[in-house]
C-alpha cells in the first residue's frame, strides 16, 4: 500500500545493511549469533552478563541511483534506537567505495533494556536545505540483549510452572487452574500449570488430535485475553481519536481486527472497537471476538478433526 | 620390476651409451665402484642428493659427448602402422573395455589428464603447466596432417570397424562422416610442462608402456598419485571419434640417450576384418622394430614432422603432449567449439581450483589454460583459469590456510576457521598390530556470501588438491548462517600420518575419483573395518562443521507442540485485496502557493451498495498523532461528492480516482517540510 | 474525603513490582483516594533492588514530602522543583529506569499520597453518567510520560544539559511543554530538547497554544529532516554517568539547583542551528493552534 508522499524525490532502490563484525567489550561475537536472514544479533552471553559496551562494524550498500541522481551532499548514518529507554543516537558512515558506506556504532549496556533497533538513514541537501531524508535501509536489524539465538521472537512466551510454588506468588491464587494468561505487563505470557496433573504430558503427547484440540482451546483463550487487554489500553488523543497502543498490544489488535471487522480498514476498526467500548455495547463485540480468536487458534479445523477421529473410533 | 631395478637398468644403459665404465663413473660421482655396482645391479637406489649428483655428471658427460653420439631422427618415410592381428582362438574385443568403465565427458577427460599431469610433476619448485588446445583444421593443413599420419593405411580399418550395430561402431561412423563429408577435423591437444614425460622403455615397465601399451596398468611414481586404476588413459581414446591419439614427449630422463620429441600414435579399434586379414584391437604408429617382428615402437621425430602432426614442443621443458584426433564430447553435451572450450574451462576450474591456489606470493602447483583455434587463427584467447573466479569463498579459505591466517572460531564476516578432523587409518592386511596413526585432516570453514548460489558445500581433497568429495553438508540446522567448507586430507594436511592417510584415501576412491567409500581396492588392501573408518571420517567432519556454526540452545520457554504456530505475534501479511476501500497509489506535488495537489488511486472491493468514505489527508510525524489538514476534493473517475463532502464511489466499481488540494492555512508546517499521508475513513451510512 | 493513612513502616530499599501485582492493587478504592494498597501484600511480591546504599527509600520519601509541603498551594509548580531533585536522589541508569515496576513501587508503596495529591481524583472525561471521581490509573501504572514519578525522572533525564538541570525547570514550568513534548520522539535528541526549551525561555513561544504549534511543526518536519544529523548532540560519557549513579552519600540541596551527571553538554552551535531552524518552522507554520489564524494579535 503506497499512501505516502515526500515533497522531494527520494530513493526508490534497495539499501542493504550488512553486519561485518560485532564485539562485546572488544571480544568478537561468534558468527552463529548473527543472523542475516532474520536480521537479528543475539547478545545474551551467559558467560559475560556484565558487558559494558557493544560495537557493531557495519556496511550500508546503497543503490546505484544514489550516484546517478542529482542529490547534493549525500550523507549516510546508522541509527540505534530503543523506545523503552528513550535512547536514540546516530553515527555518520564513511564512504568505503562507490556504493558502500561503512562505520562502527557503539551502544552502552546502561542505556538499553532489551531490544535495540539498528537502522540506517540517507540524507542529502535539497534546495539548500541540508539533512533532508531521502532513504533508509530497506530492512532494519534488531540487537536483542536477551536472546540466546538470533531469531525473531515474535510469539507469545510460554512458561511451564507449578502454580502452587512459592517462587511465583502471583500464580498461587490460580493453582487449581490448568493455565493462566498474563496480559498486563511489557510482554504477554502464557503460563501452563505443571501442577495440573497430566496437562503437560497431554500437550506433548503423540495423540495429535487430542493434543491439538486442547492446544486450540488454550490458544483461543490467550487471544481473547490479549485482545481484551489490548483494547482496554487504547487511549485517545486530544482530538478524541483512538491511538494505537504500543508493542504487543498493537500486534494483537492487528492480527484480530481483520477477523472482527472484515470490511473495515485497521484504523477504522480501531475506532469501531473504541466506540463500542465507550458506549457499553460489549455483547456483539464479544461474539465477534470469539470468532476471531477461534480462527487464530485454528479451533474450527482442529475441532473438526477431533470429531471425525472420535467418529472413527466409535465405528471401529 | 621394482623402481630400484628399473633405475639400475636405466643407469646401466646410459653408461653404456655414453661409453663410461663403472670405475670412471664412480670417480666422477665420488663414490666407490661397489656402490655403482649395487645401483646398476638393481639392489640399491641412491639417496636424493646422490641422485642429483649422478644426474649432473651424466648430463655434463652427455653434453661433452653430444658430437660423438649425434642424435638420429627417424626418417619420416620409415613410419608405418602396425595392427595387432586377431586372436588365433577367434576371440574378439568389440571395444576398449576400459573406455566404458565409466561414463566419460570432457569434464572427466580434464580431470583424468590434469590429475595425471599433477602426479607426474617434475620440478617441485615450479608449477605444472597444462594447456588444452582445441584446433579445428581443414584444407591443406588437414591434408598434410593426414598424409604424415599415413591415414590411407588405417582408413580401411576404421571403415571396417564403423558399423551401426554397436556403440563404438556408431561413434566411428560419425567420426568418418565428419572427416569425409565435412572436410574438417577437430584436434584436442593436451600439453603439460614440468612433468616427467613418457619415460622408460617401449615395451617393458615404465611410464611409456603403461600409457601406450598396457591397458589397466597403473604405474605411477608415488603412492599419492591420483589414479589408482590406470583407467584414466582410456578416457583419452574415448574422446576421439576415430579412437586415435598421437603422443609427443619431452623426457625428464633420457631414453636411449635422447629426450626430445619421442613420438608414437595409438589407434583403439574393436575387432575388424579388412582385405588383409583380421585384426583385434589396437594399432601403433611409429618406427618398425625389427626385433619384434615389425611391431612399431616410438620414434625420435624431427621438428618438421612434429609440426605437421601438430605436436611440436620446445626443447628442454619435460612433459607430454597428447593429440586427440577427431575430438568430441562423448556425452554429447558440448557440440560446438565454444561449448567444448567452456566445458573444459569449467571442468578445470571446478576440479582443480585448489591446485591453483598458493600462499600469497607463492608458486602454485598447477597452472591451466584452455584455448580454441581454427586453422591457425585464435578463436578464444589462451586465458589462465582463475581459481578465484570459480570458487571465490573456498579460494579465500585455502589461501588463508596457506598464509597461516586462520582463526579458531568464526566471528568476523571474512573469517576462515580451521579445525582438526581425525581419521584413524587401519593397518594393511597382513601387517601386524603396530600403532595405527591417527591422521588429523584440516577442515576450513568460512561464511558464504549472501546470495551465494550453492551454500553449505564441503569439498574434500588429497595431496594433488583435486576435488574428490563435493557434497552438501548434511543436516544443517534451519536458520544457521550458510558456510563453505574445504577439507584437506592426507598429504594436503600434513603429518601426523599424512602418508598412511594418503594411501588409504586413494584406495577408497572409485575409478571416477569422486568420493571416498568402500571399494574393492580398499577391502583387498586393508584390514577388516576399513570401510567403517571412512564412515567415521564422514561423521567427524560433519560434526566439526556443526560445532563451528552451533547456536546455543533455546531456554525454558519453548513452545509445546500443541501450541506451535498458534501464538504468533507477527503482523499478518497485508491482504492485496482487502474487504474495504483503500489507497492503491498516490501521486502529487507541492505547488507554488504551498498547497499539496494529490491524485489518489483507490481500489474498491466488490459490493452491491456504493462505498462512502471520507478521505483524510494527514501530515506524518516522527511519533504521536498525525495532524489532519483540510483539503478540497475533486472526483475524477467513478466517484462523486456527497452533500456533506464525503466521497461516494460508484456502485460496483473496482477502481476510482480523485484529486485533492490541501488548504495551506491548515498545515502545521509548510508543505515542503513534511511527509503527507492519505487515508480513507469509513463514514457511517446512517446520517450523522 | 478523609485521607487514608500510610503504612507506618517503610521498607528500607526500593523495589520493583511485577505487572500482575500492579494491576491487582489498582482498585477502585485506590483510584477514588479512599484506601492505599496493603503494605504487606505489596512487600511480599516485590523484588528488592540490590546495592542498598544507593536505593534508600527514606531519601526519596523525604524529598516527596518536602515537595508536597512547599507547594501545597500550587501543586503543578512542584514539578519543576521535584523533577531535578528526584533525578539526583534516585540515581538510575536508563536501563534501570526502563523497569516499569520501580515506578509502580514508588507510586503504590512508597508515596501513593503524592500521586493523589498531585493528580487529585476527578470525573473522567468521556463518562456519560454520574460516575465517581477517580485518579487516572495511568498515574500509577502508565507509560513513562504519564506515570507520576516516571514523568518527572524522564523529563529530568531528557531535558538536562549535562549536569545543568535548568532547562528541566523551564520545561516543567510550562505544563504544555511538559505534557506534549515529553512523549514525542523528538525529545530524545538532546539538542532538540534543549532548543525547544530555549525557545520557551526566550519567550518565542509563550502560550499553550503556541507550544503545541511548535511541537507539531517540529514533529512533522522531523519526517523529512534528520535533526540528529543537522545538530550533533555530542557524545555522552557513559562512564561518567555510571560514576555519578554509583556515588553515595551525596546531599541533594533543597534551595539551590542540584548538579546533574557530568557526562557532556550539548554543543551550543548545535542548539543554535536548531533554534534558527525551529524558529523558522514555527513562524512559517500556517496553523498556530486551534483557533483560526485570522485572530488578531494578542
Amino acid at each position: 500500500m503506497n499512501n505516502r508522499l515526500f515533497p522531494y524525490p527520494t530513493l526508490v532502490g534497495r539499501s542493504d545493511l550488512e553486519i561485518h563484525e560485532v564485539r562485546l567489550d572488544g571480544m568478537p561475537l561468534r558468527r552463529a549469533l548473527i543472523s542475516p536472514g532474520a536480521r537479528v544479533i543475539a547478545l545474551d552471553r551467559a558467560d559475560r552478563p556484565d558487558w559494558e559496551e557493544v560495537e557493531v562494524d557495519l556496511r550500508l550498500h546503497t543503490p546505484t541511483e544514489l550516484r546517478a541522481g542529482t542529490w547534493q551532499e549525500i550523507r549516510c548514518y546508522s541509527s540505534l534506537f530503543e523506545g523503552r529507554t528513550n535512547s536514540r543516537s546516530i553515527t555518520q558512515l564513511g564512504r568505503a567505495s562507490d556504493d558502500v558506506w561503512s562505520g562502527t556504532v557503539r551502544a552502552h549496556h546502561d542505556d538499553h533494556h532489551r531490544r535495540i533497533e539498528l537502522d540506517a538513514l540517507i540524507t542529502a541537501t535539497i534546495q539548500d536545505e541540508p539533512g533532508r531524508i531521502i532513504g533508509r535501509a530497506t530492512e532494519a536489524w534488531t540487537i536483542d540483549l536477551e536472546a540466546r539465538t538470533p531469531a525473531r521472537r515474535n510469539t507469545v512466551q510460554t512458561i511451564r510452572a507449578d502454580f502452587a510454588a512459592p517462587d511465583r506468588p502471583f500464580l498461587n491464587p490460580y493453582r487449581e487452574d490448568p493455565w493462566m494468561i498474563e496480559a498486563s505487563g511489557e510482554e504477554p505470557v502464557l503460563y501452563i500449570n505443571t501442577g495440573f496433573e497430566g496437562l503437560d504430558r497431554l500437550l506433548r503427547s503423540n495423540d495429535r488430535t487430542t493434543r491439538d484440540m486442547v492446544g486450540a482451546q488454550i490458544s483461543s483463550d490467550v487471544w481473547v485475553a490479549l485482545f481484551n487487554a489490548a483494547a482496554a489500553a487504547v487511549e485517545t488523543d486530544v482530538d478524541d481519536q483512538p491511538i494505537w497502543p504500543g508493542g504487543w498490544r498493537s500486534s494483537v489488535l492487528q492480527r484480530l481486527l481483520p477477523d472482527l471487522f472484515p470490511e473495515h480498514s485497521l484504523d477504522d476498526a480501531l475506532i469501531e472497537i473504541h466506540a463500542r467500548r465507550e458506549q457499553g455495547e460489549g455483547a456483539d463485540l464479544q461474539a465477534r471476538l470469539l470468532h476471531a480468536a477461534g480462527r487464530q487458534a485454528r479451533l474450527p479445523k482442529r475441532l473438526d478433526v477431533h470429531i471425525r477421529n472420535l467418529a472413527k473410533k466409535e465405528n471401529s | 620390476m621394482s623402481s630400484t631395478e628399473e633405475f639400475g637398468h636405466a643407469l646401466e644403459s646410459r653408461l653404456h651409451l655414453l661409453g663410461l665404465d663403472r670405475a670412471e663413473f664412480a670417480d666422477l660421482v665420488g663414490v666407490t665402484q661397489a656402490a655403482v655396482s649395487s645401483w646398476t645391479g638393481g639392489r640399491v637406489k641412491p639417496r636424493p642428493e646422490t641422485m642429483r649428483r649422478i644426474e649432473e655428471v651424466l648430463n655434463r658427460h652427455e653434453e661433452n659427448t653430444r658430437d660423438t653420439a649425434p642424435r638420429v631422427d627417424t626418417d619420416r618415410d620409415a613410419l608405418t602402422w602396425y595392427h595387432r592381428p586377431a586372436h588365433r582362438d577367434g576371440g574378439r574385443e568389440l571395444g576398449n573395455a576400459a573406455a566404458f568403465a565409466f561414463d566419460t565427458d570432457l569434464a572427466v577427460l580434464a580431470r583424468e589428464a590434469t590429475q595425471n599431469s599433477l602426479d607426474e610433476r617434475f620440478d617441485e619448485s615450479a608449477p605444472v603447466r597444462i594447456r588444452y588446445t582445441l584446433h579445428e583444421i581443414t584444407g591443406t593443413r588437414l591434408q598434410e596432417f593426414l598424409e604424415t599420419l599415413r591415414w590411407e593405411e588405417i582408413e580401411p580399418h576404421v571403415e571396417s570397424a564403423a558399423a551401426p550395430s554397436n556403440k563404438v561402431g556408431r561413434i566411428l561412423q560419425r567420426g568418418l562422416a565428419d572427416l569425409r563429408d565435412g572436410g574438417r577435423l577437430l584436434l584436442l591437444r593436451i600439453d603439460d610442462h614440468n612433468a616427467s614425460g613418457l619415460t622408460g622403455p617401449d615395451y617393458d615397465d615404465g611410464r611409456f608402456s603403461a600409457v601406450i601399451r598396457r591397458q589397466l596398468d597403473s604405474r605411477k611414481a608415488s603412492a599419492s598419485a591420483g589414479g589408482s586404476y590406470g583407467l584414466g588413459k582410456a578416457v583419452l581414446w574415448a574422446t576421439s571419434r576415430l579412437g586415435l591419439v598421437l603422443v609427443n614427449s619431452e623426457l625428464s630422463e633420457p631414453h636411449e640417450g635422447h629426450r626430445h620429441n619421442r613420438m608414437i600414435g595409438r589407434l583403439e579399434l574393436p575387432w575388424r576384418r579388412t582385405a588383409d586379414g583380421e585384426w583385434a584391437g589396437p594399432a601403433w604408429f611409429g618406427e618398425p622394430d625389427a626385433e619384434r617382428g615389425g611391431a612399431t615402437r616410438s620414434w625420435w621425430a624431427d621438428s618438421d614432422t612434429a609440426r605437421r602432426l601438430h605436436l611440436e614442443r620446445e626443447e628442454g621443458s619435460p612433459g607430454t603432449s597428447f593429440l586427440i584426433v577427431g575430438a568430441h564430447d562423448p556425452s554429447g553435451e558440448a557440440e560446438t567449439l565454444e561449448e567444448m572450450h567452456e566445458a573444459l574451462v569449467t571442468a578445470l576450474a571446478t576440479n582443480f581450483w585448489a591446485s591453483m591456489v598458493t600462499e600469497t606470493g607463492g608458486v602454485p602447483m598447477l597452472e591451466a589454460s584452455v584455448t580454441a583455434v581454427r586453422d591457425g587463427e585464435v578463436l578464444i584467447e589462451d586465458q589462465r583459469v582463475d581459481p578465484e573466479l570459480a570458487e571465490p569463498e573456498m579460494t579465500r579459505a585455502l589461501r588463508a590456510y596457506l598464509d597461516r591466517r586462520t582463526t579458531e572460531d568464526l566471528t568476523a564476516k571474512h573469517d576462515v576457521a580451521q579445525v582438526k578432523v581425525p581419521l584413524s587409518v587401519p593397518p594393511r592386511k597382513g601387517e601386524a598390530g603396530g600403532s595405527v596413526p591417527v591422521h588429523e585432516a584440516v577442515l576450513l570453514v568460512t561464511p558464504a556470501e549472501d546470495g551465494s548460489a550453492a551454500p553449505n558445500r564441503l569439498v574434500g581433497m588429497r595431496a594433488n588438491r583435486m576435488v574428490v568429495v563435493d557434497q552438501k553438508i548434511p543436516e544443517m540446522p534451519l536458520g544457521a548462517p550458510p558456510v563453505q567448507a574445504v577439507l584437506l586430507a592426507g598429504r594436503a594436511a600434513g603429518d601426523p600420518g599424512a602418508d598412511a592417510a594418503e594411501s588409504f584415501l586413494r584406495a577408497a576412491e572409485p575409478p571416477e575419483h569422486n568420493t571416498w567409500k568402500r571399494t574393492d581396492d580398499l577391502t583387498s588392501t586393508y584390514a577388516r573395518g576399513a570401510a567403517s573408518r571412512i564412515n567415521e571420517f564422514r561423521r567427524a567432519w560433519k560434526e566439526a562443521v556443526h560445532r563451528l556454526i552451533r547456536q546455543p540452545e533455546s531456554g525454558e520457554g519453548d513452545v509445546p507442540p500443541a501450541l506451535a504456530g498458534l501464538l504468533d505475534l507477527d503482523p499478518p501479511p497485508a491482504r492485496r485485496s482487502p474487504g474495504y476501500p483503500h489507497v492503491k497509489h498516490v501521486n502529487g506535488d507541492v505547488r507554488e502557493d504551498g498547497s499539496w495537489r494529490i491524485q489518489v488511486d483507490v481500489q474498491l472491493p466488490q459490493r452491491d451498495d456504493p462505498w462512502v468514505v471520507e478521505p483524510i489527508l494527514r501530515f506524518a510525524t516522527r511519533s504521536g498523532p498525525k495532524p489532519v489538514v483540510a483539503w478540497a476534493l475533486e472526483p475524477v473517475t467513478n466517484c462523486d461528492l456527497s452533500a456533506r463532502g464525503a466521497l461516494i464511489f460508484e456502485k460496483g466499481a473496482r477502481r476510482a480516482v480523485f484529486v485533492g488540494t490541501s488548504d495551506p492555512s491548515t498545515h502545521p508546517v509548510t508543505a515542503n517540510m513534511a511527509v503527507v499521508e492519505v487515508e480513507l475513513r469509513r463514514v457511517s451510512e446512517v446520517a450523522r | 474525603m478523609s485521607t487514608p493513612s500510610l503504612p507506618p513502616s517503610l521498607p528500607a530499599v526500593i523495589g520493583s513490582l511485577p505487572p500482575t501485582e500492579v494491576r491487582k492493587h489498582l482498585t477502585a478504592e485506590l483510584l477514588a483516594g479512599r484506601a492505599y494498597p496493603p503494605a504487606e501484600a505489596v512487600d511480599k511480591s516485590t523484588t528488592w533492588l540490590g546495592d542498598h546504599d544507593r536505593r534508600r527509600t527514606d531519601e526519596v520519601r523525604d524529598l516527596v514530602e518536602e515537595a508536597m509541603d512547599r507547594y501545597a498551594d500550587n501543586r503543578t509548580a512542584s514539578d519543576a522543583w521535584l523533577a531535578p531533585r528526584l533525578h539526583a536522589t534516585l540515581r538510575l541508569t536508563r536501563r534501570e529506569a526502563a523497569d516499569a515496576g520501580i515506578w509502580a513501587f514508588l507510586a503504590l508503596r512508597l508515596a501513593p499520597d503524592y500521586v493523589l495529591w498531585r493528580f487529585p481524583p476527578k470525573r473522567p472525561k468521556s463518562s456519560t453518567e454520574q460516575s465517581s471521581e477517580q485518579v487516572n490509573a495511568a498515574r500509577f501504572d502508565g507509560e513513562y510520560h504519564t506515570q507520576a514519578f516516571a514523568r518527572l525522572w524522564w523529563t529530568a533525564e531528557l531535558f538536562r544539559d549535562g549536569p545543568d538541570y535548568r532547562p528541566v525547570e523551564v520545561c516543567c514550568a510550562n505544563q504544555d511543554m511538559l505534557g506534549t513534548t515529553l512523549r514525542l520522539d523528538i525529545a530524545r535528541h538532546r539538542a532538540t530538547a534543549r532548543a525547544l526549551v530555549e525557545l520557551l525561555d526566550r519567550r518565542t513561544v509563550r502560550t499553550g497554544r503556541e507550544v503545541n504549534a511548535l511541537a507539531k511543526a517540529v514533529n512533522t518536519a522531523g519526517t523529512t529532516l534528520l535533526f540528529e544529523a543537522l545538530a550533533d548532540a555530542g557524545t555522552t560519557d557513559a562512564g561518567a554517568y555510571r560514576d555519578w549513579v554509583e556515588q553515595v552519600g551525596v546531599q541533594v540541596p533543597r534551595e539551590r539547583l542540584p548538579e546533574g551527571p557530568p557526562d557532556g553538554s550539548v554543543p551550543w552551535e548545535s542548539v543554535e542551528r536548531l533554534l534558527v531552524l525551529f524558529e523558522r518552522l514555527f513562524k512559517e507554520a500556517p496553523v498556530r493552534g486551534k483557533e483560526a489564524p485570522e485572530e488578531a494579535e494578542d
